[in-house]
């Protein structure tokens, strides 16, 4: 008997050393629900990774474990990654998981950074776009739940800084799926009311609880937003896409309430500061403006005032001797002027200026009427030349001479084809007209 | 003068540009002295309006759009 015989434990070592080198079995992403859970004293966690069909052995070392965001109980469907191997000592395969995540909650996480990047990419988040929220806001508006903390600490914040301001609350629906649309409606109302900036609020809870906040719409809302948000989600640790695209993002409801409005006391203060300053400045000014007076009046102008009168004086007397010998001037240059004019030929001699009219009307008056003359004699040839033509063409004329017109039923008979024998024609003469009957016809050769 | 009308981020504002003008020194003497007591006004005025003893007013928008007052248990 040569048989060969295995102890178990080469066998689960080779059995495990197949495992161990398929490489897809070393990093696996695998889904399925929680059963069995033990979270053992060592903080290692033991439980079974379950679908409809099949289950598998899992384990999770405190190493990994401590990393956990939350924690696992039965039931729970989860996203694990780990490597597939074999626990010899049991002679059973498993995984050693080394994450875990809640299902559905990794899908949210992937769509908010998908969701993030994407409006980023637009601009959204850009600082250019970001509104100036103003400092001293007397009418806020507030979109929140009726109900919980959120609206509670908004309020008794801006009470206790700054009770001039007057809030109104939007009440909206901050969870579940009707949440984003009524968050959306609330926005566009409150842009209808004359408010100085909104606060977007919502307490602390899970990813799921604050996921209207990152909803597109919800983002592009807020964006579209003519009055500043400030927006305060959740806790110190939450960030959600609202905050990104807000105008300013506060870690709380309370924070977001801090933001918006100062502490009376310092804008009372800096009314304060405000008034010493003006104050201040406006005794400089006066100051100045002394010194500049009394300066003024030791002038030797203000103590001379003379001395004015004495340089105008002046002044004058030279301007007067100016004027005087400017009009002597012109007087001088005129009276040269007409005894120029009243010496020259023309003036003695105005008959001049007409002569040579005179000709010429007398030459235009004889040019003229040889014109029309001749014009006249034209137009007397051309008419005995015409009546000669007419008498030539005048068809009685031609009758005198003996020619003769042939008619039939007023038509003029120009050739044996247009009558027959027996017509009745009528021929005109000078003198009358013939009525025959044609008896014979005959045509020229 | 109707208080609540008073535009605070304004007056504050309009303030503010008055004492550095005048802190400038480029105002002539009548303008600095008109501005003095438009500033003066306004600072009354924001001081006057924050020691207004009143409640803070607190409201709901209801579903039918109508305002009504609002009140948190502290």
């Amino acid at each position: 008997m040569n048989t060969k015989y295995y102890t178990i434990t080469a066998l689960n070592k080779a059995i495990k050393n197949m495992f161990d080198e398929k490489r897809e079995l070393n990093n696996i992403h695998l889904k399925g629900e929680i059963s069995n859970y033990k979270h053992h004293t060592r903080g290692h966690l033991y439980f079974t990774l379950k679908d409809d069909n099949s289950q598998l052995s899992a384990i999770m070392f405190f190493s990994n474990a401590k990393n956990l965001l939350f924690e696992p109980k039965d039931g729970m469907k989860v996203l694990v990654t780990g490597k597939v191997s074999v626990y010899e000592t049991g002679g059973t395969y498993q995984i050693y998981v080394t994450e875990m995540l809640e299902d559905g909650l990794g899908n949210l996480y992937l769509e908010f950074e998908k969701l993030k990047k994407k409006l980023a990419d637009e601009g959204l988040f850009n600082k250019e776009y970001k509104k100036t929220i103003p400092r001293f806001p007397l009418k806020i508006g507030i979109i929140t739940a009726k109900e919980g903390a959120a609206i509670r600490d908004i309020i008794s914040t801006i009470r206790r800084r700054f009770p001039i301001a007057e809030t109104i609350l939007f009440p909206a629906l901050v969870q579940g799926a009707d949440a984003k649309n009524d968050i959306v409606a609330k926005i566009k109302l409150a842009n209808t009311y004359p408010l100085d900036v909104i606060i977007l609020g919502r307490g602390g809870g899970s990813i799921e609880d604050l996921w209207a906040f990152n909803e597109e719409i919800v983002a592009r809302a807020i964006f579209a937003s003519e009055i500043p948000i400030i927006s305060g989600v959740g806790h110190e640790i939450d960030f959600t896409i609202s905050d990104f695209v807000a105008d300013l993002r506060a870690p709380t409801p309370t924070g977001a309430a801090e933001l918006a409005v100062p502490n009376t006391s310092d804008v009372i203060s800096l009314i304060e500061q405000l008034r010493i300053r003006l104050i201040k400045a406006m005794n400089i000014k006066i100051n100045l403006n002394y010194e500049k007076l009394k300066n003024l009046q030791n002038s030797y102008v203000i103590k001379n005032p003379l001395s004015l009168y004495e340089k105008l004086e002046q002044n004058f007397d030279n301007l007067y001797e100016r004027l005087k010998r400017a009009i002597n001037n012109q007087i001088i240059y005129n009276n040269e002027r007409l005894k120029t004019i009243k010496g020259s030929f023309i003036f003695k001699n105005p008959k001049m200026l007409f002569a040579d009219k005179a000709y010429n009307y007398n030459d235009l008056i004889k040019r003229c009427s040889s014109t029309i003359e001749k014009i006249l004699e034209n137009k007397k040839n051309n008419y005995v030349h015409l009546l000669g033509k007419l008498e030539v063409l005048n068809p009685i004329t031609t009758l005198k001479r003996g020619y003769t017109v042939t008619k039939m039923n007023d038509k003029t008979v120009n050739t044996i084809k247009s009558i027959k024998k027996e017509d009745v024609i009528i021929t005109l003469v000078s003198d009358g007209e013939i009525e025959s009957v044609v008896k014979n016809i005959y045509e020229n050769n | 003068m109707d208080k609540k009308k008073i535009n605070f981020e304004e007056n504050i504002k309009k303030l503010e540009n008055i004492v550095h003008e005048l802190e400038s020194g480029n105002v002539a003497l009548d303008e600095a002295l008109e501005k003095f007591s438009e500033a003066s006004k306004l600072s009354k005025e924001c001081d006057d309006k924050l020691k207004e003893v009143s409640e803070s007013v607190n409201k709901i928008l209801n579903a039918d759009g109508s305002l009504e007052e609002f009140k948190i248990e502290e």
